[in-house]
């Protein structure tokens, strides 16, 4: 009976599927609100859905000369990466304990996807791969250190590496937002330079290379890529959700899960609204906006609440 | 300078004593030179202020090829040139106009007019394989790359 | 570091029309490319000459999909010439404001290509949403949302009547407001101006070497505009301003496309208020005097030049065709030269290439 209830927790609630439903949600609230934005009608509800399952049906084929192996490895242990990352991260629901220094073990299985990404590009070959996994190193190197930077900033001023502990401070002194907005804006810039969404995306820049990385990926592989994004986000939004909004809620309660759920959705609105206003930066534009801008602000930031 | 006045001058720089014709509408003027008197000719055009070359064409008349330069500057100034069947060489005028080069590729790879000191003698427009002569020549049928499988496959037939 | 070749096209998102571009990298810095074109050449020259005159209206209308009525106008003028028919002023009113819609159409395809090139896709949107008010005009007029079929040799073969005219009036009022507003949108969006400032500069100097044409021209500062210079169609009895920039930069052939929409749009209002009654066309017979004519019209892109000779007989002598985008394609690989990969495709998308008009 235990063993069920272990199989139910990981893999149906709140584990595996629950998760890929929401992750399957907020990327269909991205792509109708993006579309709304432009003056679009935008895809109806089972969208992901249809994408995932015509993915899945189609013919898997990569460049002669491609380690098959590895190309298979890629996508499948990203994924399980950001899985496992969201096994720790409270989704309202506590599902795996947490210990001290999970902050960093979840910080480093959120950034293995984008490591695997680059991998990628240069496995398949082809200049538009290579290209883009390039451009997406470089971006890695930027951004998931401005994200780091950022977050930290609530785990400093809650005296510990556990997510626990960070919630348990913001219960008692309030939720983190308000002190360190500043921090949250960099966390949420740091996230769009993580998730390559717009104006971040020139690793994946249509108009240039393609589709980056991904380019001769196809069938189940690209699947797992994709569900690999769309689970990146809803664990990166809950990551930053948790770190600055916790107090809001009461943990494993179902009020407690709309109002999380509820924060999600603006957040994702938020998102889907700094996609929908820039237009894609050059990736010089890019280093430069966050080694000369962000990176400055965040070590200022860390400083000021290490003082206080 | 008005169109008059850098036609005169031309006339006086080539010793032509030809009238000069009017293409139509009326503000477009055309004069006739010999094909060595080319770059002399594109040099006094643009010393008098004219840079804009509209187009080059280039047809066949009989059997000689007729190349027109076609000048722009608030009106019309076209040069003839003849050009004979047997001997199709002209100097390039892209040291003086580089914007001519794509009209000079065009000629060349259409009718086989040898532009002496063109840049970049490939084909503009047709592929790099083309085996089927000048096109636009009058003589030569319109040829084209016959696909290998020109009979359409009937249902039912095996191949 | 080591060179890469990327190539682009001749399949590639960037392009609309096929164009094989290989452009060399050394990291992201471009320090060479190559173009090849002729993957859409179709004879067009040769075939017109296997055509009569009424056939080739025809046919000339396809040399392109987005500057399809100033092709035929051309041509129909140059053969009008040669037959010295004078077509009846409404006829000529007519075919001013197809060419007119046609450049508005034309400015806002392109405005939603160049965003779409560097990321902006929102503004795509916009500017595709607002194309479509002109497409349905068009589509009122003509019978035809791309392919209008308009004119005839000796006129046009549509006229307007007062359902025409209100709803011109109408949507001519909410496409000024939409442009104006897609106009202050870019003269203030700091992103655009990011990916579009000193991009792709083009001097006075290159612009007068290689013969450029059109916007690509007006935004480094050369002031020619057949409609003012040269007066075809009946523009010589209409107002409107040529407007021009110096800067030369993808950024300032943006803003110059839309002050030239506000024109066409301004230019279009005085055709409906000012339009003479009349007949449209006069008829034309079939055979065309010997003779020889040039002629000019402003494309959307800019100077198109015809050159037509005829022989007495039913189909010309010679057809010739020499379109606007030859003029800007053979600036390409300059404009590239210390480029980043990244602004490769505001550089194309800011010249407006037209493929299928520069392979014919």
């Amino acid at each position: 009976m235990n063993q069920f209830y272990l199989f139910f927790r990981i893999f149906i609630f709140p584990g595996f599927l629950f998760l890929l439903v929401i992750a399957l949600f907020l990327h269909w609230l991205d792509r109708k609100l993006i579309a709304r934005f432009q003056g679009r009608v935008g895809p109806p509800w089972y969208q992901p859905v249809a994408d995932l399952v015509k993915l899945f049906a189609k013919e898997d084929i990569l460049p002669s000369g491609t380690n098959l192996f590895f190309a298979a490895l890629l996508p499948l242990t990203s994924f399980a990466s950001v899985l496992t990352a969201s096994f720790y991260l409270p989704i309202a629901i506590q599902s795996a304990p947490s210990f001290q220094g999970d902050f960093i073990v979840l910080m480093f299985l959120l950034s293995i996807p984008s490591l695997l990404y680059f991998l990628a590009g240069w496995i398949t070959g082809g200049v538009y791969s290579v290209i883009g996994g390039n451009r997406a190193l470089l971006q890695y190197f930027s951004y998931e250190v401005l994200f780091l930077l950022a977050m930290s900033g609530t785990a400093i001023a809650s005296g510990s590496w556990s997510l626990a502990d960070i919630r348990l401070a913001q219960i008692k002194e309030g939720p983190y937002i308000f002190p360190q907005i500043a921090g949250f804006l960099l966390s949420l810039a740091g996230l769009i330079g993580k998730l390559k969404r717009e104006p971040y995306d020139i690793p994946k820049a249509k108009s240039e290379v393609i589709a980056g990385a991904l380019t001769e990926f196809s069938g189940k592989k690209l699947a797992l890529w994709y569900l690999t994004i769309h689970l990146q986000t809803m664990v990166g939004l809950s990551f930053l959700i948790h770190c600055y909004f916790s107090g809001f809620w009461q943990m494993n309660t179902i009020s407690g899960f709309f109002i999380f759920l509820l924060l999600l959705i603006i957040l994702q609105g938020v998102l889907s609204a700094i996609s929908a206003i820039y237009a894609r930066l050059r990736i010089d534009q890019l280093i430069h906006l966050n080694w000369h801008i962000f990176i400055p602000i965040a070590l200022l930031h860390n400083i000021f609440i290490l003082l206080i | 300078m008005s169109i008059e006045k850098i036609v005169k001058k031309l006339q006086d720089v080539l010793n032509i004593d030809k009238p000069v014709t009017k293409l139509m509408p009326t503000n477009e003027a055309e004069i006739t030179i010999s094909k060595q008197h080319i770059l002399l000719a594109v040099k006094t055009i643009l010393k008098s202020g004219i840079w804009h070359l509209s187009a080059i064409t280039c047809q066949q008349l009989e059997s000689d090829f007729i190349l027109l330069y076609h000048f722009w500057k608030s009106g019309g100034l076209t040069l003839r040139i003849r050009v004979d069947e047997k001997n199709t060489q002209i100097d390039s005028i892209c040291s003086l106009v580089p914007g001519a080069e794509y009209y000079e590729r065009e000629a060349r790879e259409m009718f086989g007019i040898e532009f002496l000191g063109l840049p970049n003698p490939i084909p503009l427009l047709l592929p790099d394989d083309w085996q089927g002569g000048y096109p636009m020549r009058k003589k030569e049928p319109p040829t084209h790359d016959k696909p290998e499988d020109n009979n359409h496959k009937q249902k039912g037939k095996s191949s | 570091m080591s060179k890469i070749t990327v190539p682009i096209g001749p399949q590639h998102p960037l392009l609309k029309e096929p164009l094989s571009f290989l452009v060399s990298l050394e990291g992201e810095k471009v320090i060479d490319s190559t173009l090849r074109l002729g993957y859409v050449h179709r004879g067009i020259e040769k075939l017109a000459e296997q055509r009569t005159y009424i056939q080739n209206a025809y046919l000339i209308e396809r040399i392109c999909g987005i500057c399809s009525h100033i092709h035929s106008t051309t041509y129909c003028q140059s053969v009008e010439a040669l037959l010295k028919l004078e077509v009846p002023k409404r006829g000529l009113y007519i075919r001013m404001l197809l060419c007119e819609l046609e450049r508005i159409h034309s400015h806002l395809l392109w405005l939603g290509v160049l965003a779409k090139n560097i990321g902006l896709n929102t503004l795509f949107m916009y500017a595709w949403r607002d194309r479509e008010i002109v497409l349905n005009i068009m589509e009122e007029i003509s019978g035809g949302r791309v392919s209008h079929a308009v004119n005839i040799i000796g006129g046009v073969r549509v006229d307007l009547n007062e359902k025409h005219l209100s709803l011109l009036q109408k949507s001519l009022q909410e496409l000024n407001m939409r442009v104006d507003e897609i106009l202050q949108s870019i003269e203030n969006d700091r992103s655009f101006r990011a990916r579009t400032r000193n991009i792709g500069c083009l001097s006075l100097e290159d612009i007068k070497r290689y013969c450029v044409v059109g916007p690509v021209a007006r935004a480094s500062g050369l002031d020619i505009d057949i409609r003012r210079d040269a007066p075809y169609a009946a523009y010589d009895e209409l107002s409107f301003e040529v407007p021009l920039m110096t800067e030369g930069d993808v950024w300032a052939r943006s803003i110059l496309r839309i002050l030239e929409t506000i024109q066409a749009i301004r230019l279009c209002t005085q055709i409906i208020h000012n339009l003479p009654k009349g007949p449209v066309s006069v008829s034309a017979p079939r055979r065309v005097p010997a003779g020889e004519v040039v002629s000019r019209a402003e494309a959307p892109r800019g100077e198109v030049f015809y050159y037509v000779r005829s022989d007495g007989s039913q189909n010309p002598a010679r057809l010739k065709v020499r379109t606007p985008t030859l003029t800007t394609l053979i600036t390409l690989p300059g404009q590239l030269k210390n480029m980043q990969l990244a602004d490769v495709s505001a550089v194309i998308a800011g010249v407006d290439l037209c493929i299928a008009c520069g392979d014919r």
